[in-house]
């Protein structure tokens, strides 16, 4: 299933943050996060994805290194503690806009995965 | 070698500076060679090559994203997928460039930022100044007022026989040799061999006026003619192609054709009111010196009668000054008759029993009438002002306005406002080029003030001049001068421009001021002179004080326009002193006023704003008397 466009502009920022609050994360690595936890609901494409980052890391929500020791150069992302506090309001955002579904019959129980497993 | 160039300009070009001054140009920041060296396979390199090529990055940030670019595919290969896959996964390479762009001007420094929005706010900016300026050079002046014919039409409507300027032109025309190619116009004027007609009988250089005089009496008999005209019938104009020929040959004028050419063409727009010729005021100011000078003759050969003649023709000569009425008519007025009261004086010293008691009764009352009206000068200096207003802006119909830009047929405002503060001639001004003037024009429209404040601010200070005028000296001569408060809020590097038609065009107010108490005082003076006389013959000596003198032989006392009070009344040598206390407000015994080298000046007694460095202000005994009539020798 694809997400309206509207709502993935809305959702995809923090689903970037909540994969990387569990570690750094380079590109590519990233993307195959974030298709892979999201059952491919966030299967965002790359030119989606780096232009996503970079305005985080405009916004000093995440930060990157480059690491040259391994076979190619890697960027890797990692949440910073302004990043971390956005993603802890953006979360209870989300929750209460979930409840909200939920009492209004629109959503029935989170799932399992839907609601962060994988990890 | 054009390739070695080439390619020494490439390393230089993507070297970093830290590199570049180390002497290493290793084209690090040269992100095709990266993708060129990824090996990418060609779909994928020309997806990286395409995003960041239309990124329109800085260099580094366009190695930045090349690198991470072919890292992610290098890393997407390596996990087994195909490139085309990895193409379609990666989504639209423009839309990409696109987004990249703007994520990574977003994290930019602060200092770029406010680069970036300070250019575009300056680029706003101009814009809106643009359009402000086209919309106000679009907005014309109206003119409403011809102030000029107004000011010409009741001379126009003087009758033929009551002209007095035909006979003044034809008295002086007469005087004169015709202009040739041998002579030129000043040779032609005999007057040029005399530096002033101011000579008294007695000094070396009058028996050679004396004979000129007599050589030329019927011109001095026309002269008196005219002074006794009851209008002087001169009509002014901006153009000199107005003028009569005769009028022309007077005046030392030769037409030019572009003169010719351009009277043709003349409007409204170019009938300035401050640009009216008056070239008729210094014939009337040598008509004036001639009568004095030949009522002195007349005096000192004992014709009591001419003597008579020329001095009411000197009266009638300062009447008919004042008929335009702008302050530099008034004042050649008051200069005029001044020369008569001084002439009148010398002859009372030299041969007191000159006149008979009706002709000092005829004098007096001539004398009397022939006040000065420096209300009509101002009044025309107001309107001239008002006429300036309603030629350089706009009318919103509310008395406001804006600048505009052209204010006459070939001049703009700024060339306008050059040629009257003695800059560039209008050709010659930068601001002769149109694109500069109209660049100037919404500028001027910020710095200058609007049509209604300049109007208010200028008013306010006419209406205290006008006050002023109205009002005994001792009432307001403490007060602030008016040029002080012009100047005031015409001081600062942008204030004087905000106030700038004020400053340009307000008369000088407290010397005008000045003059005009000065000139009512000495005209006062003259009339108890001529009041002391008649009663020194009737009762065979002098009164014990002014006071005996009201009201038959003078209607009504001055008083001292210093003080308010008496004015001051001493016999010296059996001769009648009159004298104000004098600026300084302290009764010196009529002696006059001092400079530190000794020498007499008596104006410094007089009313006059002097600047704090003036001689007569800084030297501590330079104070003396204002005598204002006087028969005796005085220290």
């Amino acid at each position: 299933m694809k997400l309206e466009r509207e709502l993935m502009r809305g959702a995809a920022p923090t689903a970037v943050m909540q994969v990387l609050s569990s570690g750094e994360k380079y590109g590519y690595e990233l993307v195959e996060a974030l298709s892979s936890r999201s059952n491919g609901l966030f299967a965002i494409g790359q030119s989606t994805l780096y232009p996503l980052l970079y305005n985080l890391e405009a916004k000093g929500l995440v930060t990157s290194r480059i690491d040259e020791t391994g076979a190619r150069p890697r960027r890797f992302y990692r949440l910073t503690h302004q990043g971390r506090r956005k993603l802890a309001d953006e979360t209870k955002q989300w929750q209460t806009l979930w409840e909200a579904f939920r009492s209004l019959g629109l959503a029935g129980q989170p799932t399992a995965s839907a609601a962060g497993g994988g990890r | 070698m054009t390739d070695a160039l080439f390619a020494f300009w490439h390393r230089l070009r993507y070297t970093r500076l830290r590199d570049l001054v180390r002497g290493r140009l290793d084209a690090s920041l040269d992100w095709q060679t990266v993708v060129v060296q990824s090996n990418l396979p060609p779909q994928l390199s020309a997806i990286v090559q395409h995003v960041v090529g239309r990124s329109r990055l800085w260099r580094r940030e366009k190695l930045d994203v090349a690198t991470e670019l072919v890292s992610h595919f290098q890393e997407g290969l390596a996990a087994g997928r195909t490139p085309a896959e990895l193409a379609e996964s990666f989504g639209d390479p423009q839309t990409a460039a696109q987004l990249i762009r703007r994520a990574k001007r977003r994290g930019r420094p602060v200092f770029w930022h406010a680069w970036r929005y300070g250019w575009l706010g300056l680029a706003a900016l101009l814009v809106f100044y643009v359009c402000a300026g086209v919309w106000m050079v679009t907005r014309r002046p109206t003119i409403k007022i011809d102030y000029l014919a107004v000011l010409n039409k009741p001379i126009k409507e003087v009758a033929e026989n009551d002209r007095a300027w035909p006979l003044y032109r034809d008295a002086l025309l007469a005087m004169r040799k015709p202009a040739s190619q041998e002579i030129t116009n000043a040779q032609a004027d005999p007057l040029t061999q005399f530096e002033t007609l101011d000579i008294q009988p007695g000094d070396a250089k009058w028996p050679k006026l004396e004979t000129f005089l007599k050589e030329h009496s019927e011109t001095m008999t026309k002269l008196r003619e005219a002074g006794s005209r009851p209008e002087l019938g001169f009509v002014v104009s901006t153009s000199p192609v107005d003028f009569a020929e005769k009028d022309r040959e007077l005046f030392g004028i030769t037409l030019s054709a572009d003169e010719i050419e351009r009277k043709k063409h003349e409007t409204i727009d170019d009938r300035w009111t401050v640009w009216t010729r008056m070239p008729h005021l210094q014939q009337l100011k040598e008509a004036g010196a001639l009568l004095a000078a030949d009522a002195r003759r007349a005096a000192a050969a004992g014709d009591g009668d001419v003597a008579l003649a020329d001095i009411r023709a000197c009266l009638g000569v300062s009447r008919h000054a004042q008929e335009v009425p702008f302050l530099i008519s008034t004042m050649l007025a008051d200069a005029l008759q001044t020369r008569t009261g001084d002439c009148i004086q010398s002859i009372f010293t030299t041969n007191p029993k000159l006149w008979s008691n009706e002709q000092l009764h005829v004098l007096a009352h001539q004398l009397a009438a022939s006040a000065i009206d420096w209300r009509r000068g101002f009044q025309g200096e107001q309107d001239a002002f008002y006429d300036s207003m309603q030629r350089v802006y706009t009318d919103d119909g509310n008395g406001d306005g804006r600048l505009a830009l052209q204010v006459t047929r070939d001049q703009n405002l700024f060339q306008m406002i050059e040629s009257v503060t003695g800059g560039d001639s209008p050709n010659a001004s930068m601001f002769a080029n149109a694109g500069v003037a109209f660049l100037a024009l919404p500028a001027a429209n910020i710095t200058i003030a609007g049509r209604r404040a300049m109007t208010d601010e200028h008013d306010r200070i006419a209406d205290q001049a006008l006050a002023r005028l109205g009002a005994p000296y001792w009432t307001w001569s403490h007060e602030p001068s008016l040029e002080e408060q012009v100047k005031t809020i015409t001081d600062g590097p942008i204030s004087k421009f905000h106030y700038l038609f004020v400053s340009l065009l307000t008369p000088a107010y407290d010397t005008i001021l000045d003059r005009a108490v000065t000139s009512d005082a000495k005209r006062d003076g003259v009339l108890i002179g001529l009041a002391l006389e008649l009663y020194h013959r009737e009762h065979n000596k002098w009164p014990e004080s002014l006071a005996e003198l009201s009201p038959r032989y003078l209607p009504k006392l001055p008083v001292d326009s210093i003080t308010g009070k008496h004015l001051l009344y001493k016999i010296v040598s059996d001769c009648p002193l009159v004298y104000s206390v004098g600026v300084d407000e302290k009764d010196d015994g009529g002696r006059t006023a001092k400079n530190i080298a000794g020498e007499s000046h008596p104006e410094y007694a007089e009313p006059k704003h002097y600047g704090k460095d003036h001689e007569a202000v800084r030297e501590s005994d330079t104070k003396g008397d204002w005598v204002l009539w006087s028969t005796a020798k005085v220290e």
